[in-house]
């Protein structure tokens, strides 16, 4: 499957509509779009994710408010009164057949002017060559023949958030993994088979009773199957209840979890509040130390005047000459600046005119001396790269206070969004610890209950076996078959998961490790990696020493290799076909591994690969080596007339 | 459908060849399956029983 053309207008800093070509050539599956920050590189990568799952697509922003689409509506469009989100992404199945996906959604402005308001939901439609393609439900078409959403983030992703892959793996992980390497159908395949087994085993129960004679064994069926349908029904409606319990929890944990974000968030402010202070503090000082050295500034000077000293003590001159050259010197140059820029002012200026007395009295042997006596006190080379240094540094820290502050407003911004998160995280606590105790008390009733059911279900089949024997009933014999039939289809769907990883996940693992000691700088460290049995990642060293991997990581770009490299083994041994799409590419990797992960992309996916990096990121020569692989390059630039909104230009 | 998928059919006709249940069977569950992986409430009973009707009595006309 391949992207062929992207189409988005009121998008974020596309206002007006832009079409990208993502068609590749054989052998060449790697698109690059550069961007700059602020230039729609993420907004980009985000249009993708919105086509085809919506709303939830932008979920895994890893900015709570970006995670709501009014966020993503064009702010221009709608300060001028109303627009409308407009992405359509086209594409190639493999069979040849061309897909177009649309999606749609109203916004305007609201009466204050302070926010956008989105109409009720998306307009989702399917094109194809003969116009709308018919069906009912076009998302789940898109998670049947595009990708489940939870397996959108093995193919969809940010190269600088992977890293998460490597940390404690939570449930929604396992799920995802599993979808992407078609495991979750196996599961599914085994519960609903169960399930219409025990609709097969009640229909049986009733043909029993018609075909039993006698009156005792009857009653003992029909007590038997009350027994089992109260049994099942209490046993049901606990499961519900364990699950409503389950989703009350998850759902406080979601809270909780966002609001430990904005706490870490705003501890991070609190931090970022000290280090502006301290900055601004150093900025100060270093001001101050600036206006000190300046003082000494007219002392550069004196260094061509050496210069000209030496020369002329090389070559002795006449007093007068001497005094001639140093004038002539001075006045050519016309010296207004020393060499840090500042100005020579008046004072410095009088020293100086005081200097060319002394030369007129006596210009040769004076002068030199107090050059020289100036020289040996403050060495005006080393206080020239002190200037600058103070001047590189003033420079620096300016920039620090700039990008910290901005950093600053955009944690307020996202606490004020949020303001009231974490409001009643005391009474959701509270309300998990009694959940916690509710399932607790929910799971002994239903074990207790399959206990009974097994016990009673036991009896009725010896009972069913009995009367089965004894009659010739055709229906009874079918519908016995048919229970056969399912438990042992079932089974096949639970061993064929087993199955799977005595088999496929060691050929997974062997792929994961290769690839990552492709990855990696030192590949002799490290032996393989190691996947468990609920996917949790190991990284096994040479030395045998076996580390989870949220324990080995020593740097968040380390972790992002081992992340990498169990992408690319899920990109292999995935039943899904998607194209990777991914944003900041090169994350935080050093030089190492920008390279060895930028020659591994062409082979990251056996479709495509649509990389989106920042234009400092990957420059020309980084992808010289893949540059074969390459079918077209994009740049996103400012609009010369409106530096708000951005344009789609190919660059090859 | 690309190599890793076969590789599940193959392992599933595999197993299913082993229990003597027809194979075409579990590739129909399998695909049936697909097609609600990530939806909330799977709702494919009545396709189920079908596919399973329908494989007992090939079965059974063999």
């Amino acid at each position: 499957m391949k992207f062929l053309q992207l189409e988005l207008s009121n998008w974020s800093v596309f206002r007006e509509n832009q079409i990208i070509d993502l068609s590749t050539e054989d052998g060449k599956p790697i698109i690059l779009i550069y961007g700059d920050n602020d230039k729609g590189k993420t907004s980009l990568f985000y249009s993708i994710r919105y086509v085809l799952f919506g709303e939830n697509g932008l979920k895994s922003h890893p900015k709570p408010n970006y995670r709501e689409l009014k966020e993503w509506a064009n702010y221009h469009s709608a300060a001028a009164g109303d627009g409308e989100i407009h992405v359509e992404l086209k594409i190639q199945f493999d069979d040849g057949n061309i897909k177009r996906i649309q999606r749609k959604r109203k916004f305007e402005q609201t009466p204050t002017g302070q926010a956008i308001d989105l109409s009720q939901k998306d307009e989702l439609t399917i094109f194809d060559e003969k116009g709308i393609f018919q069906i009912n439900d076009v998302q789940k078409w898109i998670y049947k023949n595009i990708l489940p959403f939870d397996a959108s983030q093995f193919f969809l992703f940010d190269g600088e958030v992977i890293q998460k892959y490597t940390d404690k793996q939570e449930q929604y992980v396992r799920e995802a993994i599993e979808q992407v390497l078609g495991l979750s159908e196996l599961k599914n395949a085994e519960e609903d088979l169960m399930r219409l087994n025990e609709i097969l085993g009640d229909e049986r129960n009733k043909k029993l009773r018609l075909v039993t004679k006698d009156e005792k064994t009857q009653r003992e069926l029909v007590d038997l199957e009350n027994s089992i349908s109260e049994t099942k029904e209490l046993t049901d409606n606990a499961e519900i209840q364990k699950k409503i319990a389950l989703d009350v929890i998850e759902s406080n944990n979601k809270i909780i979890k966002q609001y430990a974000e904005l706490r870490q968030q705003k501890d991070h402010q609190d931090e970022l509040r000290d280090k502006i202070a301290n900055n601004n503090k150093l900025l100060q000082d270093l001001e101050n130390k600036l206006k000190t050295k300046r003082d000494f500034s007219g002392l550069l000077v004196l260094n061509p005047l050496l210069k000209t000293i030496l020369k002329t003590e090389e070559t002795p001159p006449s007093h007068q000459q001497w005094e001639s050259k140093c004038v002539s010197y001075l006045l050519d140059n016309k010296i207004e600046k020393c060499l840090c820029n500042s100005y020579i002012d008046d004072n410095i200026k009088k020293i100086y005119e005081s200097k060319m007395l002394d030369i007129r009295d006596n210009p040769f042997s004076i002068l030199k001396r107090l050059v020289e006596d100036t020289f040996s006190s403050y060495r005006p080379d080393g206080l020239e790269v002190e200037l600058n240094q103070i001047i590189n540094n003033i420079s620096d820290t300016e920039v620090q206070i700039n990008t910290d502050k901005e950093a600053f407003d955009e944690i307020s911004k996202t606490i004020q969004n949020n303001k009231n998160v974490g409001d009643d995280l005391h009474q959701r606590e509270k309300t998990n610890n009694e959940k916690m105790k509710e399932i607790g008390r929910l799971e002994e009733h239903i074990i207790l209950n399959k206990k009974r059911l097994d016990h009673w279900r036991s009896q009725h089949n010896t009972l069913s076996n009995k009367i089965s024997s004894s009659t010739a009933d055709k229906e009874l014999k079918r519908a016995n078959d048919s229970i056969d039939f399912v438990r042992s289809t079932s089974g096949v769907f639970g061993h064929a998961f087993n199955e799977y990883f005595k088999t496929r996940k060691e050929e997974l693992e062997k792929y994961i490790s290769s690839t990552f000691k492709k990855l990696t700088n030192a590949p002799e460290k490290y032996k393989s990696i190691k996947i468990g049995e609920t996917f949790e990642i190991h990284i096994e060293r040479t030395n045998g020493d076996i580390f989870p991997s949220h324990n080995y990581s020593p740097s968040s770009g380390a972790g992002q290799i081992v992340a990498m490299s169990v992408i690319a083994g899920f990109n292999k041994f995935t039943t899904r076909q998607c194209p990777s799409v991914i944003d900041t590419p090169l994350g935080r990797l050093d030089l190492i591994h920008r390279e060895n992960v930028i020659d591994f992309y062409p082979l990251l996916n056996n479709s495509q690969v649509i990389i989106l990096p920042q234009k400092g990121e990957m420059s020309d020569t980084d992808v010289e080596a893949i540059m074969e692989n390459v079918s077209a390059i994009y740049d996103l630039v400012p609009n010369p007339s409106d530096p708000n909104q951005t344009f789609v230009r190919r660059r090859r | 459908m690309n190599e890793a998928y076969s590789q599940i059919i193959e392992i599933l006709e595999k197993l299913a060849n082993k229990a003597e249940l027809p194979k075409g069977m579990v590739k129909k569950i399998y695909d049936l399956e697909r097609e609600q992986v990530g939806v909330m409430n799977r709702n494919n009973q009545s396709e189920l029983r079908r596919i399973i009707v329908e494989s007992l009595e090939s079965k059974e006309k063999l």
